[in-house]
């Protein structure tokens, strides 16, 4: 799991890497490209956060089970608002 | 326009590498920079560098070295304190003028360094692998001396404190809040350098996420800079992890201690302007 996290920061590099030199380029779909590797770039602390969620709740250790679900919805509920913002 | 972005890059480099050494995000070297140097509104700075801290701390985060003196339960219990007030900050910074943000960042800059000079030489450290660390302290081998290094924390209701402040700054300023934590958990919660270091980068890629969410929905979050950072940093951040375990903890501190300052009196002249 650590090395699918670490896998997701490469590849997100990646995508901006060439995301920017086509941005130089001047190709049209540059700024997708972007904001794809952005994204991926914010979704793996949340991962993370999960993966803490569920270790501390095998572990039973309701105190920081509740600590990290109070992390966890700092992240999540913005972007939920921010996709719920997106016209259907 | 690729001379911009080839020299963000190189920018985002040099914060990297000192970040990594420091335990920090680099957001403090990199707002500077992309607010002053390349021009951009206070704003985009902030979001371009939060942005780019998440990648400096995922690349910590997974780093074994650093995982060995992380204290992931100190660190997910501080979080559950900045990650709310970085969150409400980073709605809050949509509303402040440019010239009142450059003055926070100074005087957090500065009041940081006075922080950190008064306790240069302390090295919170006890040097007996019996000791007692309590549930929150840790325990860790440091190669620089090679002995076994435990600690307990102390003061915990300053540490939360700090950490809501740490939240605070990283939704106004676009930096990660390291560069408040770290001091504090070394100076007065009893936590090695290292050890606060290597915790406040864990919590730092949560925190950024919280405080990016906010500028990214105000569409401040510039992609092809936020790239051209990202990519500076990661490179950076390798070169700073190989160095950290290489240069002292004391010569870190001064050389933190004059960045800051540099930082903090460039700002305060250049909102006195802004201002007038």
């Amino acid at each position: 799991m650590e090395r699918a996290l670490r896998i997701a920061t490469w590849v997100s590099a990646g995508l901006l890497a060439a995301g920017l030199l086509l941005w130089l380029a001047g190709a049209p779909q540059a700024t997708r490209m972007l904001h794809a590797g952005l994204w991926l770039l914010i979704a793996t602390p949340i991962v993370r956060v999960l993966m803490a969620l569920t270790g501390y709740v095998k572990d039973r250790d309701w105190v920081f089970a509740l600590l990290t679900l109070v992390v966890l919805g700092c992240l999540v509920v913005p972007i939920t608002v921010f996709l719920a913002s997106f016209p259907r | 326009m690729t001379l911009v972005v080839l020299g963000t890059i190189a920018a985002g480099a040099v914060a990297g590498c000192l970040g990594a050494m420091l335990g920090l995000g680099g957001g403090i070297f990199i707002v500077p920079f992309l607010n002053l140097v390349v021009g951009l509104p206070f704003a985009s700075a902030s979001a371009v560098s939060l942005v780019t801290i998440i990648a400096t701390s995922s690349v910590s985060a997974t780093n074994t070295e650093q995982r060995k003196v992380t204290n992931l339960k100190l660190g997910m219990l501080l979080e559950a304190f900045s990650a709310p007030t970085a969150l409400a900050a980073a709605y809050w910074a949509g509303s402040i003028s440019e010239p009142t943000l450059r003055r926070i960042f100074a005087i957090s800059a500065l009041g940081i360094a006075v922080v950190m000079f008064t306790r240069l030489n302390k090295r919170n450290v006890v040097r007996d692998p019996d000791f007692d660390t309590g549930m929150l302290g840790g325990r860790y081998y440091e190669a620089e001396s090679g002995d076994t290094v435990a600690y307990a924390v102390r003061r915990l209701p300053v540490a939360c404190g700090t950490s809501m402040l740490a939240g605070v700054l990283s939704g106004l300023i676009g930096i990660g809040g390291g560069i408040v934590k770290v001091p504090v958990l070394n100076a007065w919660c009893g936590v090695p350098m290292r050890a606060a270091a290597a915790t406040s980068a864990f919590m730092i890629g949560i925190t950024v996420v919280a405080s990016a969410i906010p500028y990214y929905l105000r569409g401040d979050v510039v992609p092809q800079f936020a790239a051209a950072t990202v990519l500076g940093v990661l490179a950076g951040g390798r070169l700073g992890i190989w160095l950290m375990p290489r240069v002292r903890a004391r010569e870190l501190k001064l050389m933190m201690i004059a960045m800051l300052v540099l930082m903090a009196i460039v700002y305060l002249v250049k909102s006195g302007k802004a201002g007038a």
